[in-house]
């Protein structure tokens, strides 16, 4: 396993809208954006609160369209319209939960993880397509997933990432556990009191070097690591040593000086008291002394909780900021949590060095699944 | 183009084989008691379906699989399901949409809207840190974490593995309204049990003197429904699982009865030279796990193992049993590839 793994092409649906144009307007623009109701009148619980993506029909495969619609978009950005074999790989909270749940439009029990063979079936692409149920990691495993298949030479075209939609069994879920901030996802904020779930799809064109070379594919960025680890521990709470999410970002950011070239980090971040103040300190073991002077992107302020899409939103993020050669502003933040000893840069973009053109983007999940890959710019 | 072009795979040993499911005729109740089978206390609001794969990965390290072998960050978990949460969502709907409202859920079984929580307790036991990976494509899941499963080994995310199906009988009625089940099966139905595998590197389990039970290699296709099955494709899967010295091949497929299932499976037949023999796919993926796990625990021999479904999935793994062909002094565990060697 030894190949060179690249990206050329990246597709997003958010609750912003479609398209990474959208995303990046969004992200540059860095405004605060309230979570939505769903009209859904079946959805009995104190918050309904959720980032939807601008799409009405809540009776429809919205996780099939929103993944479809990024996948259409990645090809096109990484020019492979007209593919007819790809692998696709694709993470999930929730599949495609609507039509098993009820007054949703279904008619009988369907598996509700059909993402991956539904989008490939629509875009014609014959290979293999697995769906994987990750939790809110599950993006994050898909590009490991993408990431083994290409270094092992078992595909040349992988498309890869994560998709999920609104789901009333998950935000009840959610709301029973007392994990929704009633204000909005407020992640590292010292008054944070737990996420906001969110609509969502990012997808990746995952490649061999030796495939986008040779067909002249130019200056696309290197998928250079991949990192997965379980906590084995409590079923909601991260490990409060960290110990586990350490070694992920570690195997993903590779052996001595890899981390020394992280010029952004985009984490996991979804505003749960604990789940921040772990991350943080982690960050601390990883960078050590340069910590202060890594800039965090918090994907999350902007989108709210993509669940199992939203480690492949981090990479769609980290792959415009790397070709864009900066980190934006992040969204602001009424108070930073003291706890929570990170750098969020609030007034201004910061450039990525030239030596420190990688993102580390850390997605975690329920049952301690974590994962942490590493994107690298093209040489400035 | 080629979006997949496969280069073979390394046959993994499987040291230990376990697994539980209902004996025919027996009540949806009574067949698996989670006090008797896993302890008195604390298992009682894990899923069913948790509860059933705990009981399997017991008895797969009780067969004589040792996933304690290597530290607990080298130890993996490829995990599958498809309907094995599905009542509980149900039920957990129901009480949203119509008894009350989420205030009402259980908070021991909330976090279970997560699928990959069928692994928690597995991976709490048993000290699973390097991974724990949940695949849940319809009827090929239990396969297909077999092959992703050994494709992390073989990328060294991993030096020992833990793979594993589970399923639960389906909602009774989901929509709360005479809803059927899917996919063919009536209300209610579906499969229920678990299977557990024990895979690591033959060299490892051959140092350590453990019984290898056989060893096992997997790969998967997906074509668009509607699509004329693409030359080469079917017969290159086989290709790159068999090897010349498999001149004996016993096939078995199990089918979800739709024409592309007999499609290929016909395929795979021509591929290995072989008439395979047919037996029904279940609502979920359980149905293919315990044929992998009847292939391991048979008599000597060479086995390939088939599940296609409606949607275009396919999945292939090959099991050899009793003395490995390839086995002898200097030769890898690498399955070499017919017509290349």
């Amino acid at each position: 396993m030894t190949g060179e793994v690249v990206v050329t092409g990246i597709g997003a649906v958010t609750c912003h809208g479609g398209g990474t144009d959208t995303l990046w307007r969004a992200m540059t623009a860095a405004r605060i954006r309230r979570p939505d109701e769903p009209a859904d009148p079946l959805a009995v619980m104190d918050l309904p609160r959720i980032n939807l993506v601008p799409d009405p029909d809540l009776r429809a495969a919205r996780a099939t369209r929103f993944a479809v619609a990024a996948a259409r978009e990645a090809l096109a950005d990484a020019g492979l319209t007209g593919l007819s074999e790809a692998a696709v790989v694709l993470g999930s909270c929730m599949g495609e939960p609507g039509p098993n749940e009820r007054e949703r439009g279904g008619d009988r029990w369907t598996a509700p993880f059909r993402l991956a063979s539904a989008t490939a079936t629509r875009l014609g692409l014959a290979g293999v397509a697995h769906d994987v149920g990750n939790a809110c990691s599950a993006g994050g495993y898909a590009l490991g997933m993408a990431y083994d298949m290409v270094r092992a030479g078992e595909a040349d075209v992988v498309l890869a990432g994560g998709s999920d939609a609104y789901s009333r069994v998950a935000l009840g879920c959610f709301n029973r556990l007392g994990a929704v901030d009633p204000d909005r996802c407020r992640p590292f904020e010292t008054d944070r009191s737990g996420t906001v779930f969110a609509e969502g799809a990012g997808i990746l064109v995952v490649e061999s070097a030796a495939h986008a070379a040779a067909r002249g594919a130019t200056a696309p960025l290197t998928l250079a690591g991949s990192g997965w680890s379980c906590d084995a521990g409590h079923v909601t709470a991260p490990h409060a040593d960290g110990e586990q999410i350490v070694r992920a970002m570690r195997e993903a950011v590779g052996p001595a000086g890899g981390a020394t070239a992280i010029g952004c980090v985009i984490p996991h971040g979804t505003g749960t008291r604990l789940g921040d103040e772990v991350e943080s300190q982690a960050l601390h073991r990883v960078f050590g002394e340069r910590t202060p002077d890594v800039p965090l992107y918090s994907l999350k302020a902007l989108l709210g909780h993509a669940g199992g899409a939203s480690a492949a939103l981090g990479a769609v993020a980290g792959a415009l900021i790397l070709r864009d050669g900066h980190v934006p502003r992040n969204v602001p933040l009424r108070e930073q949590d003291p706890g929570c000893d990170v750098w969020l840069p609030q007034r201004a973009p910061v450039p990525l060095p030239r030596d420190r053109r990688r993102v580390l983007v850390n997605a975690y999940g329920f049952g301690g699944s974590n994962s942490s890959l590493v994107l690298e710019g093209a040489a400035a | 183009m080629s979006g997949t072009n496969g280069t073979g795979g390394t046959m993994w040993a499987v040291t230990g084989v376990g697994g539980v499911a209902p004996e025919p005729g027996a009540g949806d109740g009574d067949w698996f008691d989670h006090r008797v089978r896993l302890g008195p206390r604390g298992y009682k609001y894990l899923p069913a379906a948790a509860q059933y794969l705990l009981a399997a990965a017991r008895a797969a390290l009780a067969d004589g699989g040792r996933t304690d072998a290597v530290p607990a960050d080298r130890r993996g978990a490829a995990l599958a399901l498809n309907g094995g949460f599905a009542g509980l969502f149900d039920s957990m709907d129901r009480r949203i949409a119509l008894e009350g409202g989420a205030a009402g859920l259980s908070p021991a079984t909330a976090p279970f809207f997560a699928v990959s929580l069928l692994g928690s307790r597995l991976t709490s036991e048993l000290s699973l840190k390097a991974f724990a990976l949940t695949l849940a494509s319809p009827k090929v899941a239990a396969l297909e974490a077999v092959e992703a499963g050994g494709r992390a080994l073989a990328a060294g995310r991993c030096d020992t593995l833990l793979v594993g199906a589970a399923e639960h009988r389906l909602p009774e009625s989901p929509s709360g309204d005479g809803f059927p089940a899917g996919d063919g099966f009536p209300a209610g139905e579906g499969e229920q049990g678990a299977v557990a595998l024990t895979l690591e590197p033959r060299s490892a389990a051959e140092a350590r003197g453990a019984r290898v039970r056989g060893t096992v290699a997997a790969r998967s296709l997906f074509v668009p429904p509607g699509r004329e099955l693409p030359a080469g494709l079917v017969s290159g899967a086989v290709r790159r699982l068999l090897s010349d010295l498999d001149t004996t091949v016993e096939v078995h497929h199990v089918l979800d009865g739709s024409p592309f299932a007999a499609t290929v499976a016909a395929a795979v037949d021509r591929a290995a030279g072989a008439t395979g023999r047919v037996t029904p796919a279940g609502a979920g993926c359980l149905a293919a796990a315990q044929a992998l796990a009847g292939s391991l625990t048979g008599p000597p021999g060479t086995r390939l193992l088939t599940t296609v479904t409606r949607e275009g999935h396919a999945a292939l793994a090959l099991v050899r049993t009793g003395p490995d062909p390839y086995r002898g002094p200097g030769t890898s565990h690498t399955s070499q590839k017919r017509g290349t060697h």
